[in-house]
């Protein structure tokens, strides 16, 4: 038969070897490591390499001002803030400010950058960097950045003068901003009161300083590893977004002499059974563990450093559904009716959150806060509000199976009768129904998440679950669909619109919801540490007995550490610790 | 001509693709700015940004424009090759990621088809040479394992094996050709399953043809009869299968890529869905259904190419007055064209 071809043993030979070639040449390897950097003096420099997986998504931006998994590696050693936290989390320590002081009257900190730190490039590190940086922080329509809004959501903690109203639009001239740059190594920062966590949440993610003259001349591309200039311990090497970040030490840091390791190569969104197995065979020496995996492993059980009060996982009430939500001692006597311990034994590295601060490492934390488990009071409550025939069922909402949600269904059937009906979303219906009143009016409806941060009560206070998040909250539903109307509003300017929301929420929000507000913020003011103590307890006692929103863990982070790893401090922080600390122990 | 009503035909199903793309997202719930701020467990930005915050977001997201403009826009963008920037991976445009990642994704394919090949061909002629013996029926149990096995569990074992407790092989990352091995063996073990059964089907059906029968009648050798007629006979359907497939890889290996850390295209397409990043998805899907019905095309002229049969189907065989003017040419002493009979 004609027509067809011959594939010769050559063609056929040379057709593999082409596309073996093809192959290889498209594959686009990441490179191996360069030669390892020295000191400035030409003495031995940092050495080796450490690989971490300690992040299941990927880091899709090295952007700070950006809300996502940035945060796990941008502060741990890729830029600096004006401080870094200490070891516990409780206090902080110099950095690429190497000093500061107080006024008298505690709210103005004048901060002395560091003498000859520079950027990776040379260039020196001033007070107008760190004041372009908090500018653009607060720059409302996010310019430069594609998403500051979330960032800068953690920034009212600070009560930097004029920084809300900047950031809402209803003030647009950054002269009204209490941040200002007096001179090349003089940055000015005035509160609107004193704030005894302020020199902490300093050391937030969001507040590490950007090289201005690289994200003015590649808005786009300033974050690539190429264009890359930071001033941290550490500059990236390659990146790919969805697998891996290198990171080389950075020879012109400040600090360059106490960075111990060479390379920290940090694996993205790695299975969770193969970080396992990489880490037990010794390719992985810092890992994220799975509390139930430890849980059967006793060998890993003793490389396993627990951070506690990383987090907390919650209810939260739902606006719409069975109006019998909306009774307080309805939901009070749902609190009171959760074992949080036994919630927390079956799901692992965490402990019974009995409140909605982590009382577990939030100083000055009052255990007569705590919510306990009482059924028999619940049941009386309930009888109380007219409910002692029973309880309408009620739907839980939330986006990924976890034990401790069958748990709770059967401790509410067991203990008040109810059925819990739960719904597994995913990520975009979640996001889009969380906040939207729910139709059915059968049943009483809630939502399920999770929120981390730093560990002082102002943050869980002011910032977690704060004044504005309550009292939204505690509207009834038809006011929060006209709070929803004023939001949406496009005639009104920034000014306009925050005024009127405010209005919304100090008019019709529960008026403990406003206390709560209003004891928050003046807390924060507070000088004398027991009395700000015992105002924040105030505040957080009020937000408890609303319940609006219910307490149910609080979360531990679990890392597997190889045994020759020194340095790892972890804190409750999203970075977790500072790669310049870490070393290989010898031998 | 035959050609250009396919590439037409491409042209057209890729605007259906990418209208039906487009459609499914604006229907979707949830937006990538919500869902980033519910993901990054702030209050969230829908209930609190000004309409400052918003209008500039809208802006940058391209939503301060109809949506039918936003989608010319990006259709505009995807014909001059210029998709703008994704949502998520800010500092990339989109076809910046399809370029640096589908040569990786497409690698492991390549690969992975090879392998395939070369161990599904010999098996599935051993299957049927030697049917109805235990050699058929462990080799075919064997290909039906491995077809069912998902590539998932197959990633899973061989870094334990290989890696934990051989430590042969790295586990992850992408630094060398030692990295393409483990998640290359993963890809390829169900697609062995699957041409091993086509090639034993084939085989079987092509050594019950006439043409096998006729020639053992003449006393032709058995091996040679297997070498030059049936084996090439019976591995026309290959091509068919072999694009597609290439397509399915190449496309379809998010799971492989999160285990081995791959830096490849699945895993983009995949958070881009989750994480509603509208410039991303449709620049993926887009691609990714332009390589699927490439690899269709190119399978078809491939096989007109080696089966005149179907190359008459097609309307791709000369006319009688060419056929006339090639032979009288050939007379003239103009060179031959090759032609080399495939199958016979």
């Amino acid at each position: 038969m004609n027509g067809g071809i011959t594939v010769s043993r050559r063609l056929f030979l040379g057709g593999g070897i082409g596309v073996t070639g093809l192959t290889l040449a498209g594959c686009g390897f990441e490179g191996q490591d360069e030669p390892e950097p020295t000191g400035a003096d030409g003495a031995e420099g940092p050495s080796g390499t450490m690989r971490l997986a300690i992040s299941s998504g990927s880091i899709d931006s090295l952007d700070p001002h950006y809300v996502n998994n940035v945060m796990l590696v941008v502060p741990a050693g890729l830029l600096e803030g004006l401080v870094l936290s200490n070891d516990e989390g409780n206090d902080v320590v110099p950095a690429a400010a190497e000093s500061w002081e107080v006024s008298e009257d505690a709210s103005t900190y004048t901060f002395t950058m560091r003498a000859g730190a520079t950027w990776s490039n040379g260039d020196p590190v001033t007070a107008g960097d760190a004041e372009w940086s908090f500018k653009r922080l607060l720059t409302p329509t996010g310019a430069g950045t594609n998403y500051a809004a979330g960032a800068s959501s953690y920034l009212s903690g600070l009560g930097i003068k004029g920084a809300t109203e900047h950031l809402s639009g209803a003030d647009t001239d950054w002269a009204n901003v209490g941040i200002s740059a007096s001179d090349d190594a003089t940055l000015v920062v005035e509160l609107e009161a004193p704030n005894s966590d302020f020199l902490l949440l300093m050391s937030h993610y969001s507040m590490v300083l950007l090289h201005p003259a690289s994200l003015e001349a590649m808005p786009q591309d300033w974050m690539q590893p190429e264009n890359w200039v930071g001033n941290g311990a550490y500059v990236p090497q390659t990146w790919s977004p969805t697998s891996s970040l290198k990171m080389v030490a950075n020879e012109s840091y400040w600090d360059f002499a106490s960075v111990r390791v060479a390379t920290i190569d940090m694996v993205l969104g790695m299975d969770a059974t193969a970080t396992l197995t990489s880490f037990n065979s010794g390719d992985l020496d810092i890992v994220s563990a799975n509390a139930t995996v430890v849980q059967q492993d006793p060998e890993l059980q003793e490389k396993i450093v627990e951070v506690p009060g990383y987090g907390i996982t919650y209810l939260q009430r739902m606006w719409g559904g069975h109006e019998a939500i909306n009774d307080e001692r309805v939901r009070r006597a749902l609190s009171m009716a959760i074992d949080r311990d036994a919630l927390a034994a079956v799901t692992g590295g965490s402990e019974g959150g009995t409140t909605l601060i982590p009382g577990n490492t939030v100083p000055g934390w009052d255990s007569g806060l705590a919510v306990a488990y009482d059924v028999d009071g619940a049941l009386a409550l309930l009888d109380e509000a007219g409910f002692g025939d029973g309880l309408p069922d009620a739907r839980l909402q939330f986006t990924f199976e976890s034990p401790w949600l069958e748990a709770l269904a059967e401790q509410w059937h067991e203990a008040l009768g109810i059925t819990l009906h739960i719904e597994l979303l995913e990520g975009g219906v979640h996001t889009e129904t969380r906040w939207a009143p729910f139709e059915d009016t059968s049943l009483m409806s809630f939502y399920g998440g999770t929120f981390s941060g730093l560990t002082t009560m102002s943050n869980w206070v002011n910032n977690i679950f704060g004044p504005d998040y309550v009292r939204q909250f505690s509207l009834s539903t038809e006011d929060w669909l006209a709070h929803q109307v004023i939001q949406a509003d496009e005639s009104l300017d920034g000014a306009a619109k925050a005024a009127a929301l405010e209005e919304s929420l100090a008019t019709n929000s529960d008026p403990r919801a406003q206390e709560f507000a209003e004891l928050a913020v003046q807390a924060r003011g507070t000088v004398d540490e027991a009395e700000r103590t015992q105002t924040f307890l105030q505040a957080a006692a009020l937000r408890e007995e609303m319940a609006f929103t219910i307490p149910l863990m609080w979360n531990s982070r679990l890392f597997a550490v190889a045994d020759d790893v020194e340095g790892f401090a972890p804190r409750a922080a999203p970075e977790t610790c500072y790669y310049k600390y870490l070393s290989r122990s010898e031998g | 001509m035959y050609i250009g009503r396919r590439l037409l035909r491409v042209v057209l199903c890729l605007i259906a693709v990418s209208m039906l793309t487009f459609t499914l997202l604006q229907l979707a719930p949830g937006d990538f700015a919500s869902i980033q701020a519910s993901g990054g467990g702030t209050v969230g930005l829908a209930q609190e940004a000004t309409s400052e915050q918003q209008a500039g977001l809208a802006a940058r997201y391209g939503e301060d424009i109809p949506v039918w403009q936003q989608y010319l826009k990006f259709m505009a963008g995807a014909v001059t090759g210029d998709m703008g920037p994704s949502y998520k991976y800010q500092h990339l445009d989109v076809e910046e990621i399809i370029a640096g990642a589908f040569p990786i994704s497409a690698s492991l394919a390549v690969g992975a088809i090879l392998i395939s090949v070369l161990v599904a061909v010999p098996l599935g002629i051993l299957a049927a040479v030697r049917r109805k013996s235990v050699w058929d029926w462990g080799t075919m149990f064997a290909a039906t394992l491995g077809h069912g096995l998902p590539n998932y569990l197959a990633g899973l074992v061989l870094v334990i094996v290989f890696s934990g407790m051989l430590s042969l092989l790295p586990p992850f990352g992408w630094d060398g050709p030692a990295n393409m091995i483990l998640p290359v063996l993963a890809l390829s073990i169900a697609p062995i399953g699957v041409l091993a059964r086509y090639v034993r089907n084939s085989v079987l059906e092509n050594l019950r043809e006439e043409y096998v029968v006729a020639a053992k009648s003449k006393g032709g050798r058995s091996r040679t009869i297997m070498v030059r007629h049936v084996l090439r006979n019976s591995m026309m359907p290959l091509v068919t299968v072999l694009g597609p497939m290439f397509a399915g890889l190449a496309t379809g290996t998010i799971f492989v890529e999160s285990i081995f850390g791959v830096p490849g295209l699945g895993r983009y397409f995949t958070e881009a869905a989750v994480g509603r990043d509208m410039p991303l998805l449709m620049g993926t899907t887009l691609f990714f259904a332009a390589l699927l019905m490439v690899m269709n095309l190119v399978v078809d002229l491939i096989y007109a190419l080696l089966d005149p049969r179907v190359r008459a189907d097609l309307g791709l065989t000369r006319t009688g007055e060419e056929s006339a003017r090639r032979a009288r040419d050939a007379g003239s002493g103009r060179r031959r064209p090759v032609a080399v009979g495939g199958a016979s």
